[in-house]
């Protein structure tokens, strides 16, 4: 086959060809552009099978190469049914090799990466779970006690990525996840850039307006770059507000991975980390290079008496009850933990628990292959039979069936491989935030590797099986010997019982989970989705002139050309919390955890929810605070069985009347509806976290970048501090149930094909086993239906004990899936319908094929058969 | 990789001929060029696939160098890749015409 530039510049060729012919018919040349570009597809993929038959029957392969793939041509169902059931599990394996292979196998990149450890503080009285946040205080203390222990601190930004970078139209901008990093950072780790590096006084640039100095990762420099060596020394700005400009100072090497528990692409070199720079939003890590010959434990111990030098920060009590108290309070206690279990410690469980999943599946598919490949040597009993009577000799038999099993792996692990790039991307791009594996997620050698290994084992082990029989008594005698009486033995049914059972355990997961997706996505959110959320700081709180600073800051944005309307909502936005009301509820109201969301005029005429009863509050009545909007949860709540539009509640002494009741809305997460108030942002009398909402007209993307610049020119009280259409916020708060959904029911389809494959082997093989029998009753007057019925009925029984079981397994097992469960419950009928249906239909399919076609089978030559 | 003795097959020929004759005619011996001169000299109808992976592999072979123009928008954007023969391949050519030329000497073929 040819390589991409190749492919790319045939797609160049036929372009343009394209162009000259559209100017005669547009539709022609569409249409000649596409048959041109599949024909000469199509005719690489036929030369290149061509030349690997061809390959296989010269003379090294004594034609035995060329015989096992006319013998797969004339069983095409067979053959077919092999290689789809191989790719598939050879692809679920190598696709889920491919993501756990950096997190379970590979080591860290860095030179002698067992010294390196990260320093988790923590309290003497508290759990030494949850982020590492060292106090720039604590770093300063602990590098002078170990000034023989290189130290390192990073400091990462808590949630999604941080920053976004220009590579396209503004609202296009890819984000990036930022780190801050000291002058020592490189040094620990014992990295040098790729290209550039970081200059001593890179790290005394801070807030001088000069751009900051940074590191790229090399795939951010791919990525956004496009791998330019003349990057060095470029200045980019960060598309959102506060306007930060950077210049690139270097480019890390390729191997090079975040030591962070985040997988950050841009390091900037700060002095942020020195004592006095304190962040709400970020925390630090320490990291060390313990040099071998010295006890971790002395370090620890050291560590220790350090902190007690560290004085309590006078600050600590403004900030008491978040995080940067934490940072702000001195630690007691230490512990030290290898880089490489830091940084991926929590992932290498379900890293390892997904790949064994994976590998079970791989195992069962080739099971059930081999199943198949077994009943086709019954049904090629007197092939086998007449080779034997030629003088083959063991190894001969052993060959040919090899051959056989040989030629299906390569081609179906082949297609897997194939197949597994697709699902890569899917993979990659459903991955948790968090997920953050140790090397750049690819079909590489080591996955090509690892492919390869399993197929030969796979086709080895498949071999036995089939192998045995051929070589054991001959298979027309067995047939002859078992011929009249014998039914689907014991065991046989256990299996096909235990694989109904197992596929239904994994269909009725899979239901439930993407099933649950499925409802979120159909969820009304509440919300018109079509605007954009730009999140704002405010520098001064918009008490006394802060609220028309806020209004003045509306009337701008709302003259930008392209903005329809624009207004503010002051609430924590798809972040999974909820701020509470500044509402008090009705005095019978015991307790309520209804959210609140503050809002300025215009909201509405952007967010515009549903109105259920009464109206929108107007301008001038959220501007005097004497009129609220309540959702349908909250009315329900604070006044059952009465209207609520009309009464009355208090905030801050300030009475204010309900005037109209909405649907609820999901501020919080996709799949969380929630009881909102709508209370004016004049009540609120602090700014805690306001999001612009803007629309554009018509429907249309608002002008960001005008929107950002109206923004900008209104002076440093307000800044921008990340720019994100609603319909991403949305998807990015389901991103875990996203990637849940994909593996249940990636897992679950390959489970549905392989448990068809083990039916069909089965039922296959049995019916070879009574070709005879059938004969018999065919020639005694027996229709095919009733032969058909013969079969299909002994294996109903085990099918249906198989449903039944794997329904209890599944029972008893949703308990453990309730965190991705979404309304629908384990009992729900559309859930059991679904599963039972894939099952009985996969369950159908394998029984009814081999059946039909014994029934089919000539009574006369079925008499013959030994 | 053959060596510069390795006999030449009949379509390597033509395909070798038609991107000397493009270049020569157009400068510029790029897939759809040498696809059209193929056609319109040996009046037969040729897989465009079979064209592609000929060059491609006579690239490998070492008879064909490539080089990419500029990328331009009438190609989406992407760059014309040219192919120009090398010296190996001119004294594969010559070698064939001086067999062929061989065989042919003193032949007189009786119209069938």
């Amino acid at each position: 086959m040819m390589d991409s530039p190749i492919l790319d510049s045939i797609a160049g060729d036929l372009e343009e060809e394209r162009r000259r012919r559209a100017a005669k018919s547009s539709a022609a040349a569409r249409v000649w552009f596409w048959r041109a570009w599949l024909g000469i597809r199509i005719y690489s993929v036929c030369q290149r099978i061509r030349d690997v038959i061809g390959g296989l029957g010269r003379p090294g392969g004594r034609g035995e190469w060329r015989a096992t793939m006319r013998s797969l041509a004339s069983a095409p169902a067979y053959s077919l049914t092999s290689v789809a059931v191989i790719a598939l599990s050879m692809g679920l394996a190598t696709t889920v090799f491919a993501v756990v292979d950096g997190v379970l196998f590979k080591p860290l990149p860095f030179t002698r990466a067992d010294e390196l450890v990260v320093i988790r503080p923590f309290h003497h009285d508290s759990s030494q779970d949850g982020p590492s946040a060292v106090s720039p205080n604590d770093v300063v203390a602990w590098r002078a006690a170990l000034p023989d222990v290189p130290l390192t601190a990073a400091r990462v930004p808590l949630g999604a990525p941080s920053a976004r970078i220009p590579i396209g139209p503004e609202i296009n901008a890819l984000q990036v996840q930022t780190a801050d990093i000291d002058a020592d950072f490189l040094r620990v780790l014992n990295v040098q850039p790729m290209l550039g590096g970081l200059a001593p006084d890179s790290f005394q640039v801070t807030s001088n307006g000069l751009p900051r100095s940074a590191l790229l990762t090399y795939a951010l420099w791919q990525t956004a770059f496009g791998g330019d060596p003349h990057v060095i020394g470029r200045v980019v700005t960060i598309t959102e507000q506060p306007r930060v400009a950077f210049e690139i100072d270097g480019v890390l090497p390729p191997s090079f991975v975040s030591p962070t528990r985040v997988d950050a692409q841009m390091f900037f070199a700060t002095t942020a980390l020195l004592p006095g720079a304190l962040s709400r939003r970020a925390y630090q890590e320490v990291i060390a290079r313990i040099p071998r010959g010295q006890s971790t434990e002395v370090v620890r111990q050291r560590i220790e008496a350090a902190m007690s030098s560290v004085p309590p920060d006078p600050r600590a009590a403004q900030w008491a009850g978040t995080l940067l108290a934490r940072q702000t309070a001195p630690y007691d206690r230490a512990t030290i933990v290898p880089l490489g279990r830091y940084v991926n410690g929590w992932q290498e469980r379900i890293a390892l628990a997904v790949f064994a999943a994976a590998l079970v599946l791989v195992l069962l598919g080739g099971v059930n292959v081999s199943g198949l490949v077994v009943a086709r040597g019954c049904q090629r009993a007197r092939d086998i039979v007449i080779r034997r009577a030629l003088g083959a000799g063991t190894l001969t038999i052993v060959r040919f069936v090899f051959a056989e099993v040989a030629t299906i792996v390569v081609i179906g692990t082949a297609a897997g491989v194939g197949l597994a790039r697709p699902m890569l991307s899917v993979t990659l791009a459903v991955l948790p935030f968090d997920f953050h594996p140790l090397k750049s997620v690819a079909i590489d050698w080591r996955v090509a590797a690892f492919a390869a290994i399993a197929a030969l084992l796979g086709a080895v082990l498949m071999t036995v099986a089939p192998a045995r029989r051929a070589l054991g008594r001959s298979i027309a005698i067995q047939a002859e010997s078992t011929a009249i009486t014998r039914r689907q033995s014991p065991g046989s049914r256990a299996n096909i019982a235990t694989q109904v059972a197992l596929g239904m355990t994994l269909a009725v997961g899979g239901a439930l989970i993407v099933g649950s997706l499925i409802d979120v996505w159909q969820e009304p959110v509440g919300f018109d989705r079509r605007a954009v959320a730009i999140s704002l700081r405010l520098r001064r709180a918009p008490q006394a002139g802060g609220v028309e600073d806020v209004a003045a800051m509306l009337e701008r944005v709302r003259r930008v050309p392209g903005v329809e309307s624009a207004g503010v909502m002051d609430a924590m936005l798809l972040q999974n919390a909820m701020q509470g009301s500044q509402v008090e509820p009705p005095a019978s109201i015991q307790a309520t955890d209804v959210g609140g969301v503050p809002i300025t005029p215009g909201f509405f005429d952007v967010a515009r929810p549903t109105l259920v009863a009464g109206r929108y509050p107007t301008a001038s009545e959220l501007q005097a605070g004497t009129a609220l909007a309540v959702s349908s949860m909250v009315a329900g709540e604070f006044w059952p069985g009465a209207p609520a539009v009309g009464q009355t509640l208090t905030a801050n002494g300030a009475t204010l009347t309900v005037v109209g009741v909405v649907e609820d809305a999901r501020y919080m997460s996709w799949d969380f509806a929630e009881g909102v108030i709508y209370e004016p942002y004049s009540t609120l009398g602090h700014s805690r976290t306001p999001n612009l909402f803007v629309r554009g007209v018509h429907g249309a993307d608002p002008p960001i970048a005008d929107v950002l610049a109206a923004i900008g020119s209104l002076g440093s009280w307000v800044q921008a501090t990340r720019v994100d259409p609603l319909d991403e916020l949305l998807a990015q708060s389901i991103r875990d149930r996203r990637f849940n959904a994909w593996l249940f029911g990636a897992f679950s389809g390959g489970a549905l094909a392989i448990v068809l494959t083990g039916l069909l082997g089965l039922v296959a093989m049995t019916a070879a086993q009574r070709t005879r029998e059938v004969g018999v009753r065919m020639a005694l007057g027996a229709t095919p239906d009733r032969v058909v019925g013969l079969l299909v009925r002994e294996t109903a029984g085990a099918v249906v004990i198989g449903i039944v079981s794997g329904g209890l397994v599944s029972i008893w097992a949703a308990r453990y899936l309730k965190a991705s469960m979404y309304q629908m419950g384990v009992y729900d009928p559309r859930l059991w319908t679904a599963a039972t249906a894939a099952m009985l239909i996969a369950a159908g399919i394998g029984a009814f094929v081999p059946a039909l076609r014994a029934s089919r089978i000539d009574p006369v030559r079925a008499l013959r058969v030994d | 990789m053959p060596g510069p003795a390795a006999p030449l097959g009949e379509f390597e020929q033509v395909i070798l001929l038609a991107v000397v004759r493009t270049s020569q005619n157009d400068g510029e011996a790029y897939g759809i060029a040498v696809y059209d001169e193929l056609v319109a000299r040996t009046r037969r109808r040729v897989a465009r696939g079979a064209v592609y992976m000929t060059l491609d592999r006579l690239e490998k072979k070492g008879l064909l160098s490539s080089y990419l123009t500029e990328p331009t928008t009438e190609r989406g954007g992407r760059a014309r890749r040219c192919y120009r023969v090398t010296r190996m391949a001119t004294a594969a050519l010559r070698e064939s015409r001086h067999t062929l030329d061989r065989l042919w000497e003193g032949l007189e073929l009786g119209r069938s």
